[in-house]
């Protein structure tokens, strides 16, 4: 099987095989259309992925390089749907790992780990109210004390033209 | 790292994870997050049923969801049913609570359907205070209410209510007669009217749809004046019979549809009757306000499958179509 090496921003390099290696669609379009694969021992640098998280992409790209594309999400993301055991606990991380995870999922154009990592970050936010969320995730209210940002900013709605108005029911 | 230095993108995602009332909470949370909720949802609450169960919601909750969507919205239901039906042995909240103080975010809509056992008083007057676009709006609620609010509403075309009090308080119809006759297109009331009412109703001169429960005879007669009605549904009609109907039809001439349930003495001598009007009216040119075929469909009434076999208006389908239902809609015949 062809090896595929790759270097992370700290310049430490990975070996891996090119399927996992394809398991992200950026990884593929450089190796498939760009003829990187025909080349020996084709070399990328990945300057936005430091060598920490690149360890946790490939566990998981490996994991998962033998997924049907169509079962594990395909184009887009699919609200609700459960996270299996494995990729629970491979997730079960700190915020800031969990947030630099996405952040080389959507570079690395991976989408069910996007799309896995997104969910999961969406299970801490669940059920709780505005403020306690804000604490979770340390997030400044930069609303007004009157709350008047809550409200509309534009204008009232134009009277619609009344023969498109269930137009788009 | 913290989850503000994710890009739109990313965010998004998490955002379509999360439940409506997650959605709200984190849209509340700072100004740029409330930003993605409404490039989110800019579409998505247009046309809203509301069916997930308030209880787990807080009162702060359902306002911050109308106050973020409310003027997006142009058709709302809201019901308690869907709460009652998953957790009967439970005492829930009726989303009455909540509706009065979010009508003042609701005024965009256009049509509102209301299932609730409470409150409904008070959610009427901001109702009638605040939708003033409102076309089209159904009541169903246990209690005793007053519509006579409703013509302040100016647009209002199509109204169902499924109990009206006809104790003498309530002059909606008297007011509607004398204030907005040219307005109301389509009226149905669940429940039995007075002569009182029926007096008003013919004065409002666009109804094309009518449908009242258990009519006298002397109610029929005056809803005669009406000469734009177009579709007539009458349900209990107990006291009716084939006369009544024939004298109807004669005389309406720009009823196309008739639905009729509850009515034993309505006979399959009223199709044969009805087709041989509609042949006379189509050779003496007579029929051109009438839709045609002429649609009358029929519950638990007299007309039998096996009387209308043996009646020869098969050949008149261009005239005539009869359909025999049950009580579910479900079709048992159709000529």
């Amino acid at each position: 099987m062809p090896v595929v090496k790759l270097q992370s921003s700290d310049g430490e390099i990975f070996h891996t095989d090119s399927e996992t290696a394809k398991c992200s669609s950026t990884i593929k379009t450089l190796l498939d259309d760009c003829g990187l694969e025909a080349e020996n021992d084709p070399l990328i640098p990945l300057p936005n992925v430091n060598s920490a998280i690149l360890k946790k992409v490939l566990i998981w790209a490996k994991h998962h390089r033998n997924d049907n594309e169509e079962e594990t999400g395909g184009e887009s993301a699919r609200p609700m749907v459960d996270i299996s055991a494995w990729d629970a606990e491979f997730l079960a991380m700190d915020q800031g790992t969990l947030f630099e995870l996405i952040l080389a999922a959507n570079y690395l154009d991976i989408r069910s780990l996007l799309n896995a990592a997104c969910m999961t970050v969406a299970n801490m936010i669940k059920g709780h109210t505005a403020e306690e969320i804000r604490k979770t995730f340390h997030i400044t209210n930069d609303f007004s004390p009157s709350e008047e940002d809550l409200l509309p900013k534009e204008p009232e709605v134009p009277e619609e033209d009344e023969a498109t108005e269930y137009g788009d029911i | 790292m913290s989850l503000s230095s994710l890009p739109d993108k990313c965010l998004k995602i998490v955002f379509q994870h999360l439940d409506m009332r997650s959605q709200c909470n984190w849209a509340f949370t700072c100004s740029r997050f409330l930003r993605i909720y409404r490039m989110v949802n800019k579409n998505k609450f247009r046309n809203f049923i509301w069916y997930e169960r308030s209880c787990e919601w807080s009162k702060l909750e359902v306002e911050y969801l109308f106050r973020l969507n409310g003027r997006h919205m142009r058709r709302l239901a809201i019901s308690d049913a869907q709460d009652l039906s998953s957790h009967s042995d439970l005492m829930l909240w009726s989303k009455s609570i909540f509706v009065a103080p979010v009508c003042v975010y609701l005024k965009n809509l256009r049509s509102l359907t209301l299932c609730l056992s409470d409150n409904m008083g008070e959610i009427m007057l901001k109702v009638c205070r605040y939708m003033l676009k409102l076309e089209d709006l159904t009541v169903n609620t246990n209690c005793e209410m007053n519509y006579t609010f409703l013509v302040l509403l100016p647009r209002l075309k199509s109204l169902d209510l499924e109990n009206f009090d006809v104790g003498g308080a309530d002059t909606l119809f008297e007011l509607l007669a004398t204030m907005r006759r040219d307005v109301l297109q389509s009226l149905r009331i669940g429940s039995q009217l007075q002569l009182k009412e029926a007096k008003d109703i013919i004065k409002l001169k666009s109804l094309e749809m009518l449908s009242v429960c258990n009519p006298s005879r002397v109610f029929l007669e005056l809803i005669l004046q009406l000469d734009t009605v177009r579709v007539l549904s009458i349900s209990q009609g107990i006291s009716l019979d084939d006369v009544d109907f024939m004298r109807f039809m004669a005389e309406s001439k720009a009823l196309s549809a008739l639905y009729v349930s509850d009515c034993p003495n309505l006979t399959w001598e009223f199709p044969v009757f009805a087709v041989d009007l509609l042949k006379h009216e189509k050779h003496t040119l007579l029929c051109r306000h009438r839709r045609l075929p002429f649609y009358v469909e029929c519950c638990r009434t007299g007309i039998t499958m096996k009387a209308l076999k043996k009646s020869d208006i098969f050949s008149s389908q261009e005239l005539l179509e009869v359909k025999l239902v049950d009580k579910d809609r479900k079709v048992k015949m159709l000529i």
